[in-house]
């Protein structure tokens, strides 16, 4: 199994800490999976421009590419002006409608304050359903209070980060499954 | 005014083996264009009448232009037999299907 985690800003440092936390579980409990991380601060993206994702050059087309040749995507978003960042949204722009058709998407959000708790559910839920991808209902919201010196620092915070691990994996084998059993169905 | 509609076209003697024939091609196809294959569910639901897709036996073929003609009145149909790298012995067994049954019973249909 493929599997892409996003650090879906180029501001800040608190998104990018518990993305790269994300990683480290999954390579702990799951070292037989391939783990991608694409921290979008290392990588210079293109404006989508309405051409197909793999006619890009560079990092555009690797960033768009990596995406879409995952089976399953964690999305680590911060909250910036009440909504994800534009350059989260820039990645969804460059990817066609149905994008995220047959993998699975969970999401954590990094926030200053817990103001905009419900913003995945308004905003960024409704973007992945369009896109077809089977989305991990839970999310895991992490706020300044549990971040230390670039360190997350809430133990119940890195439970929640586990569950989270899990619950995309376990999906993405059990979506899997159905999708084969469904395909075997027809005799073509 | 002249009218023609047009679509992704593979014919065979019964459904399946038009189904078996056509998918390799259509999802490898639309993975090089698009990005991602042709989902089968979907393909799954072309030879019914109502979808645009030309894929399926010679008589759900002829029923499914009839049925175009119908609610377009075209004058023309152009059918796209080699997308997705469709091999040289497929193409000449769809032409042969197409003049032997197809043009013959559209025409004494529509005319």
């Amino acid at each position: 199994m493929k599997i892409t985690v996003i650090s879906g800003s180029i501001v800040g440092s608190k998104t990018k800490t518990a993305m790269s936390k994300v990683v480290q579980m999954l390579e702990n409990k799951y070292s037989e999976h391939e783990v991608t991380l694409l921290d979008l601060a290392d990588y210079k993206v293109e404006f989508s421009d309405g051409r197909n994702f793999f006619e890009y050059e560079g990092d555009t087309k690797y960033v768009a590419e990596t995406i879409m040749g995952a089976d399953a995507i964690i999305i680590g978003t911060p909250v910036f002006q009440a909504s994800i960042p534009g350059t989260l949204k820039n990645i969804f722009d460059l990817l066609p409608v149905n994008a995220f058709r047959d993998k699975v998407v969970s999401m954590l959000v990094t926030a200053g304050t817990p103001k905009h708790y419900l913003m995945v559910e308004q905003q960024l839920k409704p973007i992945l359903a369009y896109m077809k991808a089977q989305i991990v209902q839970t999310y895991v919201f992490i706020e300044e209070k549990d971040f230390y010196r670039k360190e997350i620092t809430n133990d119940d915070v890195l439970f929640r980060m586990e569950r989270l691990v899990e619950d995309t994996v376990v999906s993405t084998e059990t979506y899997r499954s159905i999708r084969e059993a469904k395909e075997a169905k027809y005799d073509f | 005014m002249p009218i023609a509609t047009t679509s992704l076209f593979y014919v065979a003697d019964t459904t399946k083996e038009a189904l078996q024939g056509m998918y390799p091609h259509i999802n490898g196809g639309f993975q090089a264009i698009r990005g991602g294959g042709y989902p089968k569910q979907q393909f799954a639901q072309a030879p019914d009448t109502r979808d645009a897709l030309m894929v399926g036996s010679k008589q759900q073929i002829i029923e499914k232009l009839l049925y175009q003609h119908e609610l377009y009145g075209m004058q023309r149909f152009m059918a796209e037999i080699d997308f997705g790298g469709v091999p040289f012995e497929k193409i000449m067994k769809n032409i042969e299907i197409i003049g032997n049954d197809i043009i013959p019973a559209i025409k004494y249909t529509t005319q």
